[in-house]
């Protein structure tokens, strides 16, 4: 089987005329129309961009935050100033945040842990947990993107699913956060580990 | 010294004309590059220099690693168009990143690792020709044999070819392959196996697919 599979790739080579046709175009600086590459010079003004929104976010988060009270409204364990509290269920959590809040079903590792948390009472985090690697699921009600993740990743790739259009973003054709709409709320799915969009692909059709 | 424009190659530089053919290239860039920055253009002569000491790195990946990287690219989008702006995209990720690099090994292994990736994403966002140039040489060449093989791989999972290939082809380890792919050692071997295991079935004991994992 081996030398088979090794007779049949041996059949695919680098021709002359390819060899040309790739090095012209990389001496042109010519790259693949299908695959978009954001350009490299802009990153450290996304970063100083991305600074700049989370300080203006955050003065004017200040006074609201000030003003969150420690009250036991429902079921839930309130942790902390803010109002984060912990849910023993994804249907704890929906009531809590008062939205249907969806789960990951095929999650790329062995999950040793899951945990539900509403933050403020206006979104919903589903953190599933491995021995190496974790997969943070949130939703909010408020719209635009909940992730928290400022990182300035130089690739994005926009996939068009069934359900709907999700970027996602990373570096090297490996992806590690991914945003999206669903009606009015705003979705992200994070990963401590980065995969390629195929998987990607397999991980956001599982939410449900 | 300039004459006509051009710098004057020494006369002592003679011999094989190959030899003199690749002098003069040289010759002539260096020309080029020393009259850029006695032009007071250090910058472009810097650029030059950069573009030039580029292009030469571009030509030996694709001379060491660009039949591996097209092979592999081919194993997963089946048309030599998709595999070759694959070859190429990686090139440029190469160019872009200017990763640094421990040795050839873990070059090797990046190189690997973006080609597959980017093949993937070709996969997922569906930019795939259905035109398969392997098939038709094979059918041309009349082997039967292996256009049976080569079927039976296509027809397998992506996540069972791409060890499958890494494994037959490029004769990597699981451990190896789990480095490429990004994904557990465990995770290689069950794909393996499992991806053994359905091409035995496919081609129905017909080639010898056992061999130790």
């Amino acid at each position: 089987m081996r030398e088979a599979y090794k007779e049949i790739m041996d059949h695919i080579a680098v021709t002359d005329e390819m060899r040309e046709r790739i090095l012209h175009n990389l001496r042109g600086g010519t790259s693949s129309p299908s695959v978009s590459r954001p350009r490299r010079p802009f990153v450290p003004m996304l970063a100083a961009a991305a600074c700049l929104a989370l300080l203006l976010a955050g003065t004017a988060a200040l006074p609201r935050l000030s003003q969150l009270v420690q009250g036991d409204n429902s079921s839930g364990v309130q942790t902390g100033i803010l109002d984060r509290r912990e849910a023993a269920s994804l249907q704890e959590l929906s009531q809590l945040v008062g939205f249907p809040v969806e789960e990951v079903e095929e999650v790329p590792f062995s999950v040793t842990e899951i945990r539900y948390t509403a933050y403020g009472g206006t979104m919903a985090e589903v953190q599933y947990k491995g021995e190496e690697q974790s997969l943070t699921f949130r939703k909010t009600a408020e719209g635009g993107d909940p992730s928290g993740d400022y990182t300035a990743y130089p690739d994005t790739l926009v996939l068009e699913l069934p359900w709907g259009t999700v970027t996602l973003k990373g570096e090297e054709g490996a992806y590690r956060l991914a945003l999206w709409q669903e009606a009015s709320y705003g979705c992200s799915l994070q990963s401590t580990a980065a995969y390629p969009a195929e998987e990607w692909t397999a991980l956001l059709e599982s939410i449900g | 010294m300039l004459v006509n424009g051009m710098y004057d190659m020494p006369a002592e530089w003679s011999g094989p004309v190959r030899w003199r053919r690749a002098l003069l290239r040289l010759w002539i860039k260096a020309a080029a590059v020393l009259e850029a920055a006695m032009a007071g253009e250090p910058r472009k002569a810097a650029a030059a220099l950069e573009q030039e000491a580029r292009n030469r790195k571009a030509e030996v990946l694709l001379d060491t690693y660009g039949n591996q990287i097209l092979r592999l690219a081919y194993s997963y989008l089946h048309n030599l168009d998709d595999a070759e702006e694959v070859l190429q995209d990686t090139l440029i990720q190469y160019w872009n990143k200017g990763p640094a690099f421990e040795n050839k090994a873990h070059e090797k292994a990046w190189l690997l690792r973006v080609a597959a990736n980017l093949s993937k994403n070709r996969i997922a966002y569906n930019k795939v020709r259905s035109t398969d140039e392997l098939k038709e040489t094979l059918a041309a060449e009349q082997r039967e044999d292996l256009s049976f093989v080569w079927e039976a791989v296509k027809e397998l999972p992506v996540k069972y070819r791409e060890v499958i290939h890494l494994f037959y082809y490029e004769g990597l380890s699981t451990a190896q392959i789990a480095a490429v792919l990004q994904q557990k050692e465990s995770t290689v071997r069950s794909h393996l196996m499992r991806g053994r295991g359905k091409l035995k079935t496919i081609l129905k004991e017909g080639y010898d697919v056992e061999g130790g994992i």
